[in-house]
């Protein structure tokens, strides 16, 4: 039997219609409102519901966020929770009102009644309820996936209703009816996750025209990846196996005499673990070559780099650069994620054979086979850089992708 | 009292078929033929041993009775039949979902002449005046395939299309080896739409392999392969039209690139039926190419095989051919004498003859008119399918938007998928309840939800319809009744295969020795292997799998 909480957004993506690149923080949300964008997470989880319904009809929604985040919406549908947590402040008061309010007159009302704080309060309030549900399932976008990934981490699976207006994370079902039927044919005893990408935009160097983008972290999605944004079938095993033969491949390339300069993101990691270096999941890491010991290949590591602690590295060392990266998140981004530590001046000091790629088959086949997309930093020698580009797939083995600007 | 002329009376039996077909699978839940084994039991008595006589030599004799099974004929004839029942296949169903491999009607009059004693009964190590007919038969088909592919020599030697590929890519190896360049072209360039076999024989050969990704029209990239060609350029292998059904009209664009650095350009025609008498390999410059003789060419695609390949080579490389051609010589004919830079053999002796023979006698039955006939006839019945398909809505075939295919299509769910859910493999489960089948798509799905149908030239327009309809009635079906499709399905021999387990080399065991040594946990000798003497270096391997 599957039990899912129920958490909903009930503002995100309202700034996406009104043109506003997010939905963030209530004076963003007041000005969509103020263009009359209305809010449609709820009808998203709404329709969630509708399909899972038909498609695993024993189903128990054991507990739901109050009122517009989630009881109301289910209780719409008829679906009683088992159990409500928190509640949204009253219009105008400042103090918590027991119970759920009833329907909002507009958009409007939810205003200051709803936060990411709500959010990270329901997720945590879920992960110790007693009963605890499967899974959490909640409507919204990056900044909701942000803030029940802040909430839980890795505690618990989770799954996102796409509702937002930034759908960077990989943690997202492709459409309601996706993550109906993701959860509909999910063993939620044997309880197989994913480890998937938490990454978010930051909304005001959007709107100053920069897109500027992180990893936050890893949630675990229940496995049935095809119904994932851009997954497939047998992703699992494919997942697994391709770790080493990237590794391979990026060891064909890797000179030990450079600096190895790694980003962020799970391929990266796991690809630095079979070459034995250490890796930092949300961070840029330096591998420098340690003098005198060229030949047993130790290196000297650190990790979690800023831009000038990067340059000050580098400079000391006096080593030329290799760059790895690795698309992240569900949209393939390669360069524009955590691109304010892999700086102009690094790039600019890059031979272009030394910006090295890796990316398994299955993950491009998740991106449609490409294009890759990079936001360079002022500066960045973007010719160099940009168009046809080799990607590395595995031992000997490699893929010609476009790298566009983003 | 009966009114007999009662406008509405019905007869009593309904003898014509309306709507969509009412099929149930045979479904015997058969034991395996180990398990029907009751000792004593015997399907035939072998004569007595002759006291002292033996044929084998002692090593191949065993000491003790082979673990058959004990049986008798009527339980085998059934037990085999039985199985036969359950298997959905080419003679059964319309086959028109195994996109790719060209499910076309194997005639069986091909069988009498494959399975003739004047065949069946010769042995290659015979004198060839003694095989003069066999000998007839390769000779003119390899002048068919020259002439189909406008190739200057062929070799008939390749079991399968693999085999065919790897050819080609011992030829390109020499070649570029004559020439003193074998070192430094260590680089194969092919296409993510192309059948995987080309990046795996090059990849098996040594060589390092770049994939082509496709633009946004469906067509491989060719600025990208334009910063692929290099002096490490050995060779770049093609397909045309690719899985997607979408011809390249600017196919001699790839292949200049690629000649400009050096490089040689091999042409996988897998993709032919829908070229026969209107392309070729050889105006579109290739230097050499291959064909699945079970593909195009009509011969049976059995179980996995016995298949065959074919490879077509200009006359600067023919040299290189693996096998013998067969040439004439007075009035008879014999295998040549191999070239001395001709590669290895790709199996014993000449090819496998029984598919050759097929071909040879698909090809005579159609002459050059019906060629050209079945390419035209599969087009359009690949357009015409296409038409009917894109009628349902929640499918599309991405790339290419509005334009026709050639002979099979690449189609997409995920406009379905998005909608409720249900994507390809659901659907292609309940297929199965309609006595149908569909294959997706070589992994990496690039095209999200994917299927791939090939209608060839064998089916006829009902059939055709009959098909679409059943995807139709899926389609409706995932939007008004998702629960039975998602269970699917329901009428067919066994229940969907746990597809994880396919790919987990653990779970299988593919004797009935395998199964009881992983599932019953039964212990056997260990066969006797070679070990390394002490000291030799030896290379760090991963433990053997055991399936067997």
């Amino acid at each position: 039997m599957l039990s899912i909480g129920l958490i909903v957004n009930p503002l995100a993506g309202i700034g996406g219609p009104a043109g506003l690149a997010g939905s963030d923080g209530a004076a963003t949300q007041a000005e969509a409102i103020a263009r009359g964008a209305q809010p449609l997470a709820g009808e998203r989880a709404a329709r969630f519901l509708q399909q899972l319904r038909r498609l695993r009809p024993g189903f128990e929604l054991s507990v739901a966020a109050a009122g517009e985040m989630g009881a109301a919406v289910a209780r719409c549908e008829g679906i009683e929770p088992a159990t409500v947590v928190g509640a949204l402040r009253a219009a105008g008061s400042s103090d918590a009102a027991e119970g759920e309010a009833s329907g909002p007159d507009g958009p409007g009302d939810l205003l200051g009644r709803t936060t990411a704080a709500d959010t990270a309060a329901a997720a945590r309030a879920m992960l110790a309820a007693d009963p605890r549900p499967d899974v959490i399932v909640f409507a919204g976008g990056d900044g909701t996936a942000r803030d029940v990934h802040d909430a839980v981490g890795q505690a618990i699976p989770v799954l996102g209703v796409p509702a937002g207006v930034k759908m960077q994370s990989a943690v997202f079902a492709r459409s309601p009816e996706a993550a109906a039927a993701l959860l509909a044919g999910w063993n939620a005893e044997a309880g197989a996750t994913a480890p998937r990408e938490v990454a978010d935009i930051d909304e005001e160097a959007r709107r100053r025209g920069r897109v500027v983008s992180q990893i936050w972290g890893e949630l675990r999605v229940p496995a049935g990846a095809e119904h994932l944004q851009g997954g497939k079938v047998g992703q699992t095993q494919a997942a697994r196996g391709s770790l080493p033969g990237l590794a391979a491949g990026l060891a064909e390339r890797l000179d030990p005499a450079k600096a190895w300069l790694m980003g962020p993101g799970g391929t990266i990691r796991g690809v630095a673990e079979e070459l034995g270096l250490p890796a930092s999941l949300l961070g840029v890491d330096l591998h420098l070559p340690r003098a005198g010991a060229e030949d047993d290949g130790a290196r000297d590591s650190h990790l979690d780099l800023s831009a000038a602690e990067i340059e000050r590295l580098l400079s000391e060392s006096g080593a030329q650069p290799q760059v790895v990266v690795s698309p992240v998140g569900g949209q393939g981004f390669l360069l524009g994620r955590g691109n304010q530590q892999i700086g102009a001046a690094v790039l600019r000091r890059l031979e272009p054979d030394d910006l090295l790629i890796v990316a398994a088959p299955a993950k491009l086949g998740e991106l449609g086979g490409g294009p890759l997309y990079a936001d360079l930093p002022e500066g960045a020698p973007a010719e160099r850089l940009l168009g046809p580009r080799r990607v590395i797939t595995g031992r000997r083995d490699t893929a010609m992708i476009r790298l566009l600007a983003a | 009292m009966n009114d007999h002329t009662n406008a509405d009376a019905k007869p009593a039996f309904e003898v014509r078929k309306r709507g969509l077909r009412k099929y149930h699978a045979a479904r015997w839940d058969e034991p395996l033929v180990f398990e029907l084994s009751a000792p004593g039991e015997r399907g035939l008595v072998p004569p007595p041993a002759i006291e002292g006589g033996s044929y084998a030599p002692s090593p191949l004799s065993r000491d003790d009775a082979p673990a058959l099974p004990e049986i008798g004929q009527s339980q085998v004839l059934r037990h085999f039949l039985r199985l036969s029942q359950e298997t959905l296949g080419a003679d059964l169903n319309v086959d028109i979902g195994q996109g790719t491999c060209t499910m076309k009607y194997s005639p069986k009059i091909n069988e009498r002449f494959a399975g003739s004693a004047k065949s069946r009964d010769t042995h290659p190590r015979q004198p060839e005046s003694t095989v003069q007919g066999t000998l007839e038969i390769l000779h003119d088909l390899e002048a068919y395939l020259a002439e189909v592919s406008g190739m200057d020599a062929v070799s008939l030697q390749a079991g399968a299309g693999s085999a065919a590929i790897y050819g080609n890519v011992s030829v390109v190896r020499a070649y570029h080896e004559s020439r003193g360049e074998g070192r430094i072209r260590d680089e194969v360039i092919t296409t993510v739409f192309s059948h995987p076999s080309n990046a795996a024989a090059a990849k098996t050969a040594g060589y390092k392999v770049i994939t082509l990704y496709p633009d946004a029209n469906g067509l491989p990239d060719l600025e990208a392969l334009r910063g692929a060609v290099s002096e490490r350029t050995a060779a770049l292998f093609i397909t045309n039209p690719e899985d997607t059904g979408i011809f390249n009209p600017n196919i001699t664009d790839y292949v200049d690139a690629v000649h400009e650095v050096g490089g040689l350009c091999v042409y996988d025609q897998a993709n032919a039926n829908g070229l026969l008498g209107i392309a070729r390999a050889r105006e579109a410059g290739f230097d050499l190419c291959h064909f699945n003789l079970h593909k195009t060419f009509s011969t049976p695609h059995a179980c996995g095989g016995p298949a065959a390949g074919a490879i077509g080579a200009t006359a600067e490389l023919a040299g290189f051919l693996p096998g013998s051609r067969v040439v004439r010589d007075g009035d008879g004919y014999r295998f040549a004498d191999r070239s001395d830079a001709a590669t290895a053999d790709l199996r014993p002796f000449y090819g496998v003859i029984p598919n050759l023979i097929r071909a040879y006698t698909w090809v005579r039955a159609l002459g050059g008119e019906g060629l050209r006939e079945v390419a035209d006839i599969a087009v359009l019945n690949n357009n015409y399918l296409m038409a009917r398909v894109l009628e349902i809505d929640g499918i599309t075939a991405p790339y290419a938007e509005g334009q026709r295919r050639v002979e099979q299509v690449r189609y997409s769910w995920s406009d379905l998928a998005a909608e409720t859910g249900i994507g390809t493999s659901e659907i292609g489960a309940r297929m199965a309840d309609y006595g149908f089948h569909y294959w997706t798509s070589h992994h990496p799905y690039i095209v999200p939800e994917p299927v791939t149908l090939e209608p060839t030239e064998t089916y006829t327009r009902r059939e055709l319809d009959e098909y679409a309809a059943a995807l139709a009635d899926i389609a409706r079906e995932a939007r008004e009744d998702p629960q039975t499709l998602r269970t699917a399905p329901h009428r067919s021999s066994i229940h969907a295969v746990d597809l994880d387990a396919t790919t987990d080399p653990d779970t299988w065991a593919s004797s009935w020795r395998a199964y009881r040594r992983k599932y019953l946990g039964e212990r056997f000798a260990e066969t006797p292997r070679w070990r390394a003497p002490e000291g030799l270096p030896m290379k760090e391997r991963a433990p053997k799998a055991m399936h067997r």
